[in-house]
């Protein structure tokens, strides 16, 4: 057999080989990726609402109009593109200093990872780490099916994690209604200098913003 | 009457820089792999960035995040063991001429897309190594 043929014969091989192999180390992996979840969901399709429209909240006004020209416009369109509610920055501070927060009613969620989460979060949130899900839901969901509003966020800009993490919620039965993704995210909310929490949820490790900065 | 080979052939007859050369690619191929493998979910999103895979079905993106770690992992240790060694050498160039393109790809796509230096854009490649420069770090 020539040089060409046996290497090419070596390549299939090693190719067919190789992939039933990893295949099988991440199968057997408990951190392997599960080879049939949607790890991207996109929701239903387009929302009921067009996205010039403002979403009326029940005695609250949106401090800045939501749409095209807005705050954070392709993020906001992006939302609503997939059937989910955008909540800007002044309403998520409101819902935050609402008396109802300290109550339970006004849940946060973080959809960022265990390193991010730990180098500060909004304080009280509970952390989704979409791409882990087994891990974290069945102590997020309880939480979330007593909240009246559910706040989503994650690095914020371009990071869809919050989006997959609302969907995660609304795939199990969470209303809507009461789920918003804050697409300013993290970075916002420190660049506004609020308060953060360091380490575990309830750490009572709590900073101003600035001093963490956001995306990590 | 034959001339005396020159020192960098007879070198290369005692066959020790084809091994020296064997165990460190292989080396670097299995560091990189254990990188992607021991977290093959952030690799996933990774390779979801570079949005060159449809996100349906799942199992695309899926066994590519499941599968490429391992393989250089595999392909790292038969470098070293010397097992199979064209093929493997074949497989691995074949990937790397996919990863070149499709880093390459995204690097224009964001060029084009923010206008900024070309050697000004940086991301994370999911190659392993972390957020790297697309060319050399600029005027540093």
């Amino acid at each position: 057999m020539s040089v060409v043929k046996k290497t090419l014969a070596e390549f299939v091989a090693i190719t067919v080989l190789g992939t039933a192999l990893s295949l099988g180390a991440n199968a057997i992996s408990h951190r392997g990726v599960k080879l049939e979840r949607n790890y991207f969901p996109r929701g239903q399709g387009a929302a009921s609402q067009p996205a010039t429209q403002i979403v009326a909240q029940p005695g609250t006004a949106p401090a800045q109009p939501l749409g095209p020209g807005g705050e954070f416009a392709a993020e906001v369109e992006a939302i609503y593109n997939e059937g989910l509610q955008p909540i800007l920055h002044g309403d998520v501070v409101a819902a935050f200093e609402d008396p109802l927060h300290e109550m339970g009613a006004h849940v946060f969620v973080d959809a960022r990872d265990d390193h991010s989460y730990a180098l500060g979060h909004i304080p009280g949130a509970y952390q989704l780490d979409h791409y882990l899900l087994d891990k974290y839901i069945d102590r997020v969901l309880p939480v979330c099916q007593q909240a009246v509003k559910i706040v989503i966020y994650c690095n914020g800009g371009d990071c869809e994690d919050s989006r997959f993490a609302a969907h995660d919620l609304l795939e199990r039965g969470i209303d809507p209604a009461k789920v918003f993704v804050y697409p300013g995210g993290i970075t916002q909310w420190c660049e506004n200098d609020l308060p953060v929490e360091r380490g575990v949820r309830g750490s009572g490790d709590i900073v101003p913003g600035s001093r963490v900065g956001g995306a990590q | 009457m034959t001339a005396e080979p020159g020192l960098l052939r007879r070198l290369d007859r005692t066959g020790v820089p084809i091994v020296l050369a064997r165990v460190a690619l292989g080396a670097l191929f299995i560091y990189t792999g254990i990188e992607k493998a021991v977290n093959p979910v952030d690799f996933l999103k990774m390779i979801h960035q570079y949005h060159m895979v449809p996100e349906q079905p799942p199992i695309l993106l899926n066994s590519m995040a499941a599968v490429l770690p391992w393989l250089e992992i595999i392909c790292g240790l038969m470098l070293i063991a010397g097992v199979a060694l064209r093929g493997t050498a074949l497989l691995l160039l074949v990937m790397l001429v996919g990863f070149t393109g499709a880093v390459a790809l995204r690097a224009i796509n964001i060029y084009n897309a923010q206008d900024i230096a070309f050697c000004a854009i940086k991301f994370n490649c999911g190659c392993g190594t972390g957020e790297e420069w697309i060319c050399e770090s600029p005027g540093r």
